[in-house]
């Protein structure tokens, strides 16, 4: 368990100038669990949870997850060359 | 036989035997899972199970037996099986039951799972994602999973809990075509009673966030400031 992570990102756009701009493709988040959290700058006051159900073969429970909105000062992003 | 009538059938033949600490866990669980493809229900699974094991406790060493049927003869059998194997067993580490009494039994489930329903709602479901964008050309996968479950546990400390639970999780993955290009988006949803799926919600919540991505371009890899959205 190193804590490394690198995801696909689903949905993305750009922001300029506080606005939402164009849409991204095909860009994945590459880091360190530990380290994004000490890089959280902003946090909003929207916090939202949802539950869900979290499962397996061996069976499935009930999850409950959340968040605010966030930013994070620094993340390597992965796109083009 | 349902568990209420097999726990006291197992409890009496407890006492037949003379056996003083028990316990007995049941779970039982039903789910569905439905594929919606151009109007036609294209893939359908149904799952049925049930299980009780009992667990006994004679001069410190545990037994155990389980079943997945419920009768009369099998709470007999339940008893003997695990009594049999307390006596043969050589561990010798310490085994106890839950001390506390405590008890708890929800409320029943709302309703009982209508198959012919949830069809209906997702062929709809499909039908009005298809007619919401002419963009969205096809859905990837349109699905809807459902299912109850029971779990209980019983002991002769006077432990008697029940827990129920019901879900209903649907999703949609439309995809969308321009200029050559296919852009594919997702939404889903999680309820506990069949009354709260929304279906324009979802529909929309999975068309926008398919068309959205119309356009997008590839970003240069990078270091970046990124904000992080729950949505």
């Amino acid at each position: 368990m190193t804590g490394e992570f690198n995801f696909s990102v689903a949905e993305g756009y750009l922001v300029r100038n506080g606005e939402i701009c164009e849409p991204v493709r095909g860009a994945s988040l590459i880091g360190k669990g530990s380290e994004i959290l000490m890089n959280i700058d902003m946090v909003s006051d929207n916090l939202a949870m949802a539950q869900g159900m979290c499962g397996s073969q061996s069976g499935s429970v009930p999850t409950n997850v959340g968040q605010p909105l966030i930013r994070v000062s620094e993340i390597t992003v992965g796109g083009r060359e | 036989m349902e568990y209420a009538d097999f726990r006291l059938a197992v409890e009496a033949a407890a006492k037949e035997k003379g056996l003083e600490k028990y316990e007995l866990y049941y779970s039982k669980s039903r789910s569905q899972s439905l594929n919606a493809f151009e109007g036609q229900i294209d893939r359908f699974s149904l799952s049925d199970s049930i299980g009780v094991c009992f667990r006994c406790l004679m001069e410190g060493k545990a037994g155990y037996a389980s079943t997945e049927k419920m009768s009369q003869e099998e709470a007999v059998r339940l008893v003997e099986s695990a009594m049999e194997s307390a006596r043969l067993v050589e561990n010798k580490d310490p085994e106890f039951l839950v001390e506390e009494s405590c008890s708890f039994t929800p409320s029943a489930f709302s309703e009982e799972a209508d198959t012919e329903r949830e069809i209906q709602l997702l062929l709809e479901t499909e039908k009005k994602a298809l007619s919401l964008d002419p963009r969205v050309t096809k859905l990837g996968s349109c699905a809807l999973l459902s299912g109850q479950e029971e779990k209980g546990i019983f002991n002769s400390n006077g432990v008697d809990l029940l827990d129920r639970n019901q879900y209903y999780c649907r999703y949609l993955d439309p995809i969308a075509e321009e200029g050559g290009r296919t852009y594919n988006g997702m939404a889903f949803e999680i309820a506990r009673e069949y009354q709260q799926l929304d279906t324009q919600a979802l529909i929309k919540k999975a068309v926008d966030s398919t068309v959205e991505a119309i356009g997008a371009k590839r970003l240069a890899s990078g270091q970046y400031p990124v904000v992080l959205d729950c949505r």
